[in-house]
């Protein structure tokens, strides 16, 4: 009599929470935040990647059409006029190293692209941590994000860095063209 | 402006090695420095100019795509449980 009056005493939320059914639910209210989230992310990063790789693509033509076509072309004209292969040779070779190098920063930025899925991989298995044996989730899956913002601070210092190399090209291009005009003047005077 | 003169214009240029060798290779074929050969180099000058001029677009718009790709990452959502 007294244990069943005990029972009755119980909080009614505590008595509630130990009911399996209750447990199971928490569960499967787990398991569509896991759902909704983790897929939300993989089709957002997908998204957000495929946009990424298809812009390079893009660009990568661009470099073709406007600077290795047309350098090589003139390069060509100006070694048959000198008789110097060598004109082309250079000009095609440098700027083929430049389409290259926005090859080579695009596949660099890849290479954190895969940790940065295996990050957000970590954080679902995190997720599922918690719900099987307890795991101190939150904490852990805040290290990652961190981890993961830090990525996306490399690609901006990358983004920094990039745009001060155009910069510095901007100011020896006007340098050379006006050598250029320099020695034009000089022809005439001399 | 002998070639003499035109190959130390060329060297206080502090241009790349490469392309300082094409031009004295082309100023010593040359018979004289003359109208004709000036041009040449500066034509030669102005390409490697152009040069510069698309790279540095080509780099903004590389620079902008990093720039996106940042900001879009930074707006995924870290997680689940706020």
């Amino acid at each position: 009599m007294s244990e069943t009056s005990s029972e009755v005493s119980k909080p009614p939320q505590a008595a509630e929470k130990n009911k399996p059914e209750v447990a199971q639910a928490q569960k499967t209210g787990a398991v569509e935040q896991e759902k909704s989230f983790f897929q939300e992310v993989k089709e957002k990063a997908n998204i957000i990647w495929n946009r990424f790789k298809e812009a390079t693509r893009v660009l990568l033509g661009k470099a073709d059409e406007r600077l290795v076509m047309p350098q090589t072309e003139k390069a060509t004209e100006i070694a048959e006029k000198t008789k110097t292969g060598s004109v082309r040779d250079f000009f095609k070779t440098q700027s083929e190293n430049f389409r290259d190098g926005i090859k080579i920063r695009g596949n660099d930025i890849a290479a954190g692209w895969y940790d940065f899925l295996a990050l957000t991989n970590k954080g679902r298995e995190m997720f599922w941590n918690k719900f099987s044996w307890g795991g101190a989730w939150s904490g852990e899956n805040r290290a990652k994000a961190k981890e993961r913002k830090d990525y996306a601070k490399q690609i901006r210092a990358k983004n920094v860095e990039i745009k001060e190399k155009a910069r510095k090209k901007r100011g020896e291009a006007e340098g050379l063209k006006n050598a250029a005009a320099n020695i034009k003047e000089k022809t005439a005077a001399v | 402006m002998n070639k003499e003169e035109l190959k130390e214009y060329l060297e206080g240029l502090g241009l790349e090695e490469g392309l300082k060798k094409i031009l004295f290779e082309i100023i010593d074929k040359a018979p004289v420095a003359d109208q004709a050969l000036r041009n040449t180099i500066a034509e030669i000058l102005e390409l490697q100019a152009d040069f510069y001029d698309k790279s540095a677009d080509l780099l903004e718009e590389e620079a902008s795509l990093y720039e996106k790709l940042a900001d879009e990452l930074d707006a995924i959502p870290a997680s689940p449980i706020k």
